[in-house]
């Protein structure tokens, strides 16, 4: 694993992600995945609205690799399987994201633009 | 069923060729086995489920290929054309047509590195036995005999992220860079955990590879603290400095105290020894009279990416970045600081050029 510190301000320039390297990532959230898993998994994630064919999925991967987001493991597959999984980067900039998100999120509920996700929240 | 697959297949392989040489040296069998059990399962559900499938990657084909095509044959506007129509579309669709089937990535690179005639990439031995990727770019005819460094390890990807300023600063200079032990194209191997252990590999490295001195060391983001410190510890090496949106030594600390959420990690001794920065209250005291170049983003960090920070801490971060850069321009008699329009953090990928004008100025007062 290596130990490239990402800072603060290099996250701020990713963001916000692009819905294609989101979901990759939050794909990988979870440990560690092959390409083919991965595209299921984004399929899953996004309620079947992100649908990517193996083009997309690897230039996507080839990009987050070479900005050492993602790694490749070790991981014995056989064959001509790899397996994939976020560095302490990715993880830090998948956090940033989700961080973004939530704001955004209670923002939008503070102005009342969406229901409030809990009902009983709105009585109180 | 089977034979459709197995059609599928290989006309598939024939699509893997025309994507870019990068993508297909590293990828292409994986790309082929995933278009395999794609189609292997679709073909389960019926035709319909393999036309999909085949949607999908006719849709991804003239995503990512038809704008760098376009832009090839020199047909600008209508590159243009072709990536608005398919960005209109694709938006569309997803608003009011159901599940969107063209997934936007990114266009192949137009940039084709491979015909700079002075490029020679090779793997160098260090004195300890490991390995290490090294690439160096350089004009047909130089002036001067030294070597500009743009320095991986810290503050940027691997070697292929110098791309667009390796590609400006061959133009004009000798231009090297390079991945560490166990990083992209060095191949196996631990990587370095601290700044200290790149440094020592650093160092071998254009030792081991014969470069000439003296260097000129460009370093971005915390990459800027890489460079600063290579140069205390081999201070005879380096002539000269540009530093792209470099971190300071102090920032840790002087973050923490407007928004200690800022880097919850700030307070870490390990975590701080092994980056280079200072521990609460200390000052550097790095000086170097030599040509150096600082420059800084004109685009301030959105506040936005920092949920945490409230508006006031943002500004106050902000406003810290801008005093870092102007302290660094008075660590040499000879610095200037410069303000990048229309850049921001990641200016060596945004503003190449920029970059590349101060490494020329910088050669230049050497003279």
């Amino acid at each position: 694993m290596t130990n490239f510190q990402p800072d603060s301000n290099e996250i701020a320039d990713f963001l916000p992600l692009s819905p294609v390297v989101f979901f990759v990532l939050f794909a990988l959230a979870d440990g560690e995945k092959h390409g083919y898993l991965v595209m299921q998994q984004v399929s899953v994630l996004s309620d079947g609205k992100l649908r990517m064919g193996p083009a997309t999925l690897y230039t996507t991967i080839q990009r987050l690799v070479d900005q050492l987001l993602v790694e490749e493991t070790d991981k014995e597959a056989g064959g001509r399987r790899r397996y994939y999984r976020l560095t302490k980067s990715g993880q830090a900039l998948l956090r940033a994201e989700l961080d973004r998100q939530a704001a955004v999120l209670r923002l939008a509920r503070s102005k009342k633009l969406i229901p409030l996700l809990n009902p009983t929240e709105d009585a109180q | 069923m089977k034979f459709l697959v197995e059609l599928s297949c290989r006309a598939y392989a024939a699509i893997v060729s025309l994507h870019a040489e990068s993508l297909q040296y590293r990828y292409s069998d994986e790309m082929k086995l995933v278009f395999r059990e794609s189609i292997t399962e679709a073909s389960m559900h019926g035709l319909l489920a393999m036309a999909r499938v085949w949607a999908t990657v006719a849709g991804e084909l003239v995503t990512l290929l038809g704008p760098a095509y376009a832009a090839k044959a020199g047909i600008l506007a209508a590159s243009v054309t072709c990536s608005s129509a398919l960005v209109a579309t694709a938006a569309m669709s997803f608003c009011t047509l159901g599940p969107v089937i063209v997934v936007h990535g990114y266009s192949a690179t137009t940039v084709d590195t491979a015909v700079i005639p002075g490029r020679k990439d090779r793997s160098v031995t260090l004195p300890d036995g490991q390995r290490m990727f090294l690439s160096c770019w350089e004009p047909r005819e130089i002036h001067g005999i030294n070597t500009v460094i743009l320095a991986s390890g810290r503050g940027i990807g691997d070697h292929t992220g110098w791309v667009p300023l390796q590609t400006a600063v061959s133009q004009f200079a000798r231009v090297c860079t390079y991945d560490p032990v166990g990083v992209a194209l060095s191949g196996p191997g631990t990587p370095p955990t601290t700044v200290d252990e790149l440094i020592e590999q650093m160092h071998g490295l254009f030792e081991s590879a014969s470069l000439p001195k003296p260097y000129i060391l460009v370093g971005t983001s915390a990459g800027g603290v890489l460079v600063r410190r290579y140069e205390s510890r081999f201070p005879g090496d380096v002539a000269a400095f540009v530093f792209a949106d470099s971190s300071h030594e102090e920032m840790e600390w002087r973050n923490a105290a407007i928004a200690e959420s800022f880097d919850p990690g700030w307070n870490d001794a390990k975590n701080l020894r092994n980056n280079g920065y200072l521990p609460k209250g200390e000052l550097l005291h790095w000086h170097d009279d030599v040509p150096m170049v600082v420059l800084e983003r004109g685009e301030r960090a959105p506040c936005n990416a920092f949920p945490n920070l409230t508006r006031q801490q943002c500004d106050d971060i902000n406003d810290a970045w801008h005093s870092y850069q102007v302290d660094l321009s008075h660590r040499s008699k000879y610095a200037q600081l410069r303000v990048v329009q229309g850049a921001g953090h990641r200016m060596v990928m945004q503003k190449p050029e920029a970059v590349a004008q101060a490494v020329h100025d910088v050669i230049d007062q050497m003279d």
